[in-house]
């Protein structure tokens, strides 16, 4: 998520609140009565925010961010009916983890009911979910007034040290679809094993970093998705990997000028860059192309579309993982 | 005793402009040394022997084909770009605090960088454009459309009320509005287009920004600057007021025309080659008037040559305070031109007082 709107969005959030707050205050009397009234058959969940009851059938979905709130969504084949905007797949240089799936689900109704960092807490009434599904930190300022709206449960994000898996597990226990998130687990276990198998011995003798790339320079961050699924099949960090692993919270970010001094020592990389222009610009970058990875070809190229996620974006990172590893 | 007088004024002349030479010459100095900090500092630290091969020429060795990429591909490029970037947009302000007789008057007040702004957000979002060189015209072309427009209600505005500069100034601050409003749209709407344009938006000489964004646009820098000397003269003129300028036999339209398109070659050159650098324009005219005073026959090139210092030395500094990662440029002025403008506003209001 760019700064600026990590920056720009409490700002954002107080105004869209005050905005529809009269509102929302109004609907807090029918819709709190509507909670009360599946209280009785649903479930009490214990959330960061206190104690929600999640009705025992749910109807309809809103997740709020679109990252890891709608992929463990529709990874549990969850009925999403609202969405924020997201960026066109066919605008982005790499089809994102997600397109299918978000396909699927606009198949099955789901819309597109505001933008992207934008909540409209009057667009999410309109629909009348029954259940709303966000990341912690969108939820938490608005919590109040999207509760009066309909049940919320928060995920998080790479950068609070709580994996998807358990994520995943929190949602579909509130959700009744513990089966589909045992099953979900399994089977990136067994992908994780089955490529840590089939290269054990490029794993264990190629240093290897994920990379974000930009005009800024470069960053390598542990948690971020496409980072946990190098470490989960036992990769060997670069030195500036593992340093990053001691600086979770935040990651390493170096100018352009550090570019080879930093990565030289790695034998393979996965780099994260959002454009086509940017990615020539990355290999015209006199530095990159000095880089033992470069020179050897062993770079697999991402977007940021892999950093976060859940369990759809974690298996198509295990793809590039292999790419990588079966380059080797 | 008659004849002491000239001999006097002379002297006084004389003496003045010696003084004006050393300054010139101080300041000259202070640019080889932003130079040369330009070149040798940065967040990669390199051994000097590393840095003098590298730039003979590369022996094969990782280290010294790294000094010379660093050198070659980063630090001078950004360095030359800041040189030219410091001094469009230290001159451009002069122009604009001379023409608008306000000495806050800022080159944004023209609208040039909001419309330069808008030009590029719609190019990232309509035509998918995303790099620096691919903005350059767009940049340019809507600062140059967004000048043109303030222009022309400035002037209409002045030929129905009265012709003063705050008629611009006014039109400058409304067109500036708008366009900020109709870009915040377009970005509200297209968060990809944000992730690409705070990039551009935050000024910076960083990688991207390069001798190739700098080169297309070079000429307008020159052809800008030479106006801008070359308007020296009636710079001061209306500094003595509209009524004065005209006694003195200067045409206030065309005066003004030719100032507002020095600064729109001068700040649309500059924000197309480095983005929005902000306060320039408005702090460097004021040191340097402690060093020049009011005359616009040396201000100008000082501001030049001082604007190129303190953009560099921003570079080289945003390089190392947050090592191994950079400041952008534009960030490092903000942080430190915001006291600097308090200071100065303090200043004026004690002066008043």
């Amino acid at each position: 998520m760019p700064k600026s709107a990590a920056f720009a969005r409490p700002h954002r959030t107080l105004f869209v609140t005050a905005a529809v707050a009269t509102f929302a205050l109004a609907l807090t009397g029918c819709s709190a009565a509507g909670a009360d009234d599946t209280a009785a058959e649903g479930r009490t969940v214990s959330t960061e925010f206190g104690d929600v009851v999640i009705p025992a059938t749910i109807d309809s979905v809103v997740v709020l961010e679109g990252r890891r709130d709608l992929d463990i969504a529709l990874a549990l084949d969850l009925p999403v009916v609202g969405i924020p905007t997201m960026d066109n797949a066919e605008d982005r240089a790499i089809e994102p983890p997600l397109a299918a799936a978000i396909a699927a689900a606009e198949d099955n109704g789901a819309e597109e009911i505001f933008l992207e960092d934008e909540v409209n807490l009057e667009a999410i009434a309109e629909v009348a979910p029954s259940l709303i599904l966000s990341r912690n930190s969108d939820i938490e300022p608005i919590f109040d007034e999207l509760s009066a709206i309909a049940p919320v449960l928060s995920v998080h994000s790479h950068g609070d040290m709580v994996s998807w898996q358990d994520d995943l597990l929190f949602v579909a226990e509130a959700t009744g679809t513990e089966d589909t998130a045992a099953d979900i687990i399994a089977e990136y276990d067994a992908r994780v094993a089955e490529i840590a198998d089939t290269y054990a011995e490029q794993i264990a003798a190629t240093p290897v970093a994920a990379v974000v790339y930009n005009d800024e320079g470069t960053s390598v961050q542990s948690t971020r998705l496409m980072s946990a699924a190098l470490f989960a099949v036992g990769a060997l960090p670069s030195e500036i990997f593992a340093a990053s692993s001691e600086l979770v919270d935040e990651g390493i970010e170096s100018s352009p000028e550090q570019t080879f001094d930093i990565f030289d020592d790695a034998g393979a990389l996965i780099v994260s860059v959002e454009t086509d222009e940017a990615w020539a610009g990355l290999e015209d970058d006199q530095l990159w192309a000095q880089l033992p990875a470069v020179q050897a070809g062993n770079v697999v190229r991402t977007d940021k579309m892999t950093n976060e996620g859940g369990p759809i974006t974690a298996m198509a990172a295990l793809e590039l993982v292999e790419q990588l590893y079966a380059g080797l | 005793m008659t004849p002491a007088a000239p001999v006097t004024t002379a002297t006084t002349t004389s003496t003045a402009t010696r003084r004006q030479v050393r300054w010139l010459l101080a300041t000259g100095a202070a640019l080889l040394v932003a130079v040369a900090l330009g070149l040798l500092v940065g967040s990669r630290g390199l051994s000097p022997v590393d840095l003098v091969q590298g730039l003979l020429g590369s022996d094969g060795s990782a280290a010294v084909s790294e000094a010379r990429a660093i050198l070659l591909d980063l630090r001078l490029p950004r360095t030359i770009v800041g040189i030219a970037a410091g001094a469009a947009l230290a001159v451009a302000g002069a122009l604009m605090q001379g023409h608008t007789r306000n000495p806050l008057a800022d080159p944004g007040l023209l609208g040039v960088g909001a419309g330069a702004a808008l030009a590029v957000v719609l190019a990232i979002s309509v035509l998918g454009l995303t790099t620096p060189i691919g903005y350059l015209w767009f940049a340019f072309g809507g600062a140059a459309i967004a000048a043109a427009i303030v222009t022309a209600f400035g002037l209409l505005g002045a030929g129905r009320r009265d012709s003063s500069p705050a008629t611009l100034v006014l039109a400058g601050a409304a067109v500036t509005a708008f366009l900020g409003a109709i870009t915040g749209i377009v970005l509200l709407l297209d968060t990809a287009t944000l992730d690409l344009y705070r990039f551009w938006n935050v000024g910076s000489l960083s990688s991207g920004r390069d001798l190739d964004v700098l080169l297309p646009i070079l000429p307008f820098l020159v052809i800008g600057l030479i106006i801008a000397f070359g308007h020296a003269s009636t710079l001061d003129a209306l500094a003595l007021g509209d009524d004065m300028a005209r006694a003195m036999g200067r045409r206030l339209a065309p005066a003004r025309l030719t100032g507002l398109l020095a600064v729109t070659l001068l700040v649309g050159g500059a924000v197309a080659a480095s983005g929005s650098i902000g306060f320039v324009g408005l702090i460097v005219p004021h040191l340097v008037r402690h060093i020049t005073g009011p005359g616009h026959r040396w201000l100008l090139p000082q501001c030049a040559i001082v604007g190129a210092v303190l953009v560099v030395l921003a570079d080289v500094l945003g390089r190392v305070i947050v090592a191994p990662a950079e400041l952008p440029v534009g960030v490092v002025l903000g942080v430190v031109g915001a006291p600097v403008f308090l200071v100065l506003v303090m200043r004026m209001r004690g002066s008043r007082a």
